[in-house]
């Protein structure tokens, strides 16, 4: 994986990953879908973004453009994975695109006031997800 | 007219007869009087004249009274009234004045007359003379038995003394009280009769009167002649000379001992009226606690006792002392607190007033508890109330042994006490059993309140499991639907040309059921968030709901429906879900007349009567349904029609029921098979 990571999905149902993963490279052109990088639980996706634990060698200055982030995660679930990447200078530009099953989600709101890009009902309306992906990614074209 | 001669005969007889006897009464020495019962003579003979010294003539038609001297008037009015009852006065010794004023001694005898029909008319008095020293005698013994009648009747004595203070002349009044003999007195003979304690004490004060020779009163007790003592209020005056010497004392002693008595009895029944209102106003007035106290001060000041029990027999029968003070003695009593004695426990002197039910009083320190130590005399007397035991009064260790009169005065106060006690234990024990029930309606309602709280708390606790339960539901179902969803449409999206027209079909079918699943786990959510949900109550227009909810509803609306709104009455709730429950009906209206040429839905209320809540409705023209399956019609995805025919979950009356019993009201519905269908609701408590 020498190229740079585009997109951080944090994801730990293996048939949403791979639907997201195929509207993706449906989606977008450039083979975006190599550059994702897949994590399982919010502590994995934590030690991604802050190169410790299993990515302690991973180079400092380069982070993933966005986040796909799940709410529902095993060990660290998604808002304490969007309040740390926050909460840090070094992560708070990432925009963060909140996945979740449901509009009824109680953590919507919690999740726009921590600060996440958008949020976004898993993707069974495969246009309306990739639209979310695409404003994210140009988000941080803005900033840079 | 002629008369019968053998009348005149007879009259002329009785016309001597009449001379005859005035000829007897004229020549007679003693004097005859005839008088009528008024006292007015009316004959009047020689004997009168000569015994009285008025002639006939002056005294006929006069009154009798005119021979009676004053120092006996009233004397011969005492006779006449004898004489009109009948009586015959013999020989009554007694003084008359003549005309010329001079007293004579008479003897009288006088007799009623009477008329044929036996009625007192007048009556004759026969006087004689009895000379001078008879009526003399009489009248000096009426002088002794006046003497004696008013020593005896307690009025006075009266006496005198010398200068040196001797007796020198006869004490008639003295001895007539006192059974002395006229030779007794003489020197200090008199002072025998004066009790043996006051002697020295008023030889003293006669000895300062003598030397000072100035009034002088003091007070001893005389023995009268049948061996009682008597007060006696003794007041010495002297009786001075020209020079100022004193010549002679004159003195009176008055008997004071019934004013006293009744003087005595006046301040005891005063003192006990004082001790009944104060017990009335104790009764009436204090509080419970402080009663026995209150009274029993009362009781120990009126006995001069220092201390008492006082006690009442409660509703169980034992004898509740509020206060106990009765020193120590009791096990578990320290003094100041109540103590309650079951019967068996009833001991010493109160214990057998009680149990024996009589006064007993004792001047020796009783040898049990609880009279032991500091009890030395004491008097119990219990309280009765219709002979039912009440209460119990004991006083204990007055100065004095206690006596009858202490047991008298204990029982009267006990007996005035009584009814008022009785009233005020009845009011007492009323008032307990009411304060009882009153604490087990306060224990209950204490207990009912935790058991509701525990309630609410299991109620919320199965609410939190259930909103987790929904939340892991909108998770959990949707994560694999989405797979098949998703997967099935990129099979249909990408790969649809490789596929045969059988496949794509079932592909079709498996994406209509996961979308339908998709819908259910929503309306499950929906429905299970309007249980949560807190309510916004707020007055309310329906009508402007209505209006909202045909908003909403507008892409379903065609030229076919026809839609009418009656007058809604306001109520109040919360708007959002009301809302929803129009949206609702009439989305089930407009879809169940969805086959009618002329679909017509009506949105009214019937009117609010008596304080009921307002019953509202939608009614359409539709397909209606099967009374029999009412029951099942707002259950959680319970269908009446297939869903071929009228898509839907199931789960739309469910919801407006639901919202209903949260704002307190109902919803029911009437319907026929093709015949249209009533829903009819309620938004508000019905009373």
């Amino acid at each position: 994986m020498n190229r740079p990571v585009e997109i951080l999905l944090v994801e730990d149902n293996p048939s949403d990953e791979e639907l997201t993963l195929h509207v993706l490279s449906r989606h977008f052109a450039g083979r975006i879908a190599d550059r994702v990088k897949i994590v399982r639980d919010g502590a994995e996706a934590l030690e991604f973004l802050f190169c410790t634990g299993a990515y302690a060698g991973r180079g400092p200055h380069d982070p993933p453009r966005m986040l796909l982030l799940d709410l529902k995660l095993p060990k660290i679930d998604g808002l304490e994975v969007l309040r740390r990447a926050k909460a840090d200078p070094r992560t708070r530009a990432i925009p963060i695109v909140v996945f979740s099953s449901s509009w009824e989600d109680r953590d919507l709101q919690q999740a726009r006031e921590l600060g996440a890009h958008s949020y976004v009902v898993k993707p069974v309306d495969f246009g309306q997800f990739a639209e979310a992906v695409r404003e994210a990614l140009a988000a941080t074209n803005e900033a840079a | 007219m002629s008369v019968p001669m053998a009348g005149q005969t007879q009259e002329r007889t009785i016309e001597e007869l009449r001379s005859y006897l005035a000829a007897i009464v004229d020549s007679s020495d003693d004097a005859i009087i005839g008088k009528r019962l008024d006292g007015v003579i009316e004959t009047w003979n020689r004997g009168a004249e000569r015994l009285y010294g008025y002639a006939a003539p002056e005294v006929v038609g006069r009154h009798i009274a005119l021979l009676e001297p004053p120092e006996l008037s009233g004397e011969i009015s005492g006779i006449l009234a004898r004489l009109a009852n009948g009586e015959t006065i013999r020989n009554h010794r007694t003084v008359r004045m003549r005309k010329d004023g001079s007293k004579v001694g008479v003897s009288v005898t006088a007799s009623p007359i009477y008329d044929a029909g036996g009625r007192v008319v007048g009556a004759s008095t026969i006087g004689r003379d009895i000379g001078e020293r008879a009526a003399l005698e009489d009248a000096l013994r009426f002088s002794e038995d006046r003497y004696r009648s008013l020593a005896l009747a307690g009025a006075l004595i009266v006496w005198t003394k010398n200068a040196q203070g001797e007796v020198v002349e006869d004490w008639p009044m003295w001895r007539a009280f006192t059974g002395q003999r006229a030779g007794e007195l003489a020197g200090r003979g008199w002072a025998n009769a004066v009790h043996p304690d006051d002697r020295e004490r008023i030889s003293h004060v006669f000895a300062q009167a003598l030397r000072s020779g100035t009034v002088y009163e003091t007070e001893y007790r005389l023995r009268r002649h049948d061996g009682e003592y008597r007060h006696m209020t003794v007041r010495g005056v002297p009786v001075l000379e020209p020079g100022g010497r004193v010549r002679e004392w004159i003195g009176s002693c008055t008997d004071m001992t019934e004013r006293k008595r009744a003087e005595e009895e006046a301040r005891q029944s005063q003192r006990e009226l004082a001790l009944k209102t104060r017990f009335a106003t104790i009764f009436l007035t204090l509080p419970e606690r402080e009663i026995f106290a209150a009274v029993l001060d009362a009781v120990l000041e009126h006995t001069q006792s220092p201390e008492g029990i006082f006690g009442y027999i409660d509703e169980a029968g034992a004898l509740v002392f509020p206060i106990w003070t009765w020193g120590e003695g009791h096990p578990s009593g320290a003094p100041g607190e109540a103590i309650r004695f079951r019967r068996r426990e009833w001991t010493g002197i109160w214990g057998r007033a009680l149990i024996e039910g009589r006064s007993i009083y004792s001047n020796e320190p009783a040898p049990c508890p609880p009279d032991s130590a500091s009890v030395r005399r004491v008097l119990a007397v219990p309280i009765f109330f219709q002979k039912e035991p009440i209460g119990l009064f004991a006083i204990a260790n007055k100065a004095t042994d206690y006596g009858e009169s202490d047991r008298e005065t204990l029982e009267r106060i006990a007996r005035d006490t009584a009814p008022i006690f009785k009233a005020r234990l009845q009011r007492d024990a009323q008032e307990r059993a009411r304060e009882h029930a009153e604490e087990e309606i306060r224990t209950m309602n204490a207990e009912l309140e935790e058991r509701v709280q525990e309630r609410t708390a299991q109620l919320q606790a199965a609410n939190r499991e259930l909103e987790s339960f929904a939340y892991s539901v909108s998770h959990d179902l949707r994560a694999p639907l989405r797979a098949i969803h998703g997967f099935s449409r990129i099979l249909m999206e990408e790969h649809a040309p490789l596929l045969p027209p059988e496949c794509r079909h079932y592909l079709e079918v498996v994406r209509d059921n996961a979308s339908q699943m998709g819908e259910l786990i929503d309306d499950l959510l929906t429905f299970s968030r309007l249980s949560r949900q807190p309510l916004q109550k707020q007055p309310i227009a329906p009508a402007d709901l209505v209006a909202q909810a045909l908003h909403d509803l507008s892409p379903e609306l065609a030229p076919r429906i026809e839609i009418r709104a009656g007058d809604l009455p306001p109520c109040e709730g919360d708007p959002a879900l009301l809302k929803q429950v129009f949206v609702n009906l009439l989305s089930n209206a407009i879809k169940y007349t969805g086959r009618r040429e002329q679909a017509r839905i009506e949105v009214g209320a019937q009117p609010r009567a008596n304080g009921h809540a307002a019953v509202y409705y939608v009614r359409d023209n539709g397909v209606g349904f099967d009374m029999r399956y009412v029951h099942k019609l707002f259950g959680v995805f319970q269908r009446l029609h297939h869903a071929a025919d009228y898509p839907g979950t199931g789960i739309g009356l469910a919801n407006v029921q639901r919202i209903l019993h949260r704002h307190g009201g109902r919803a029911w519905a009437e319907a026929a098979v093709g015949q249209g269908a009533t829903f009819y609701f309620t938004m508000e408590p019905e009373p």
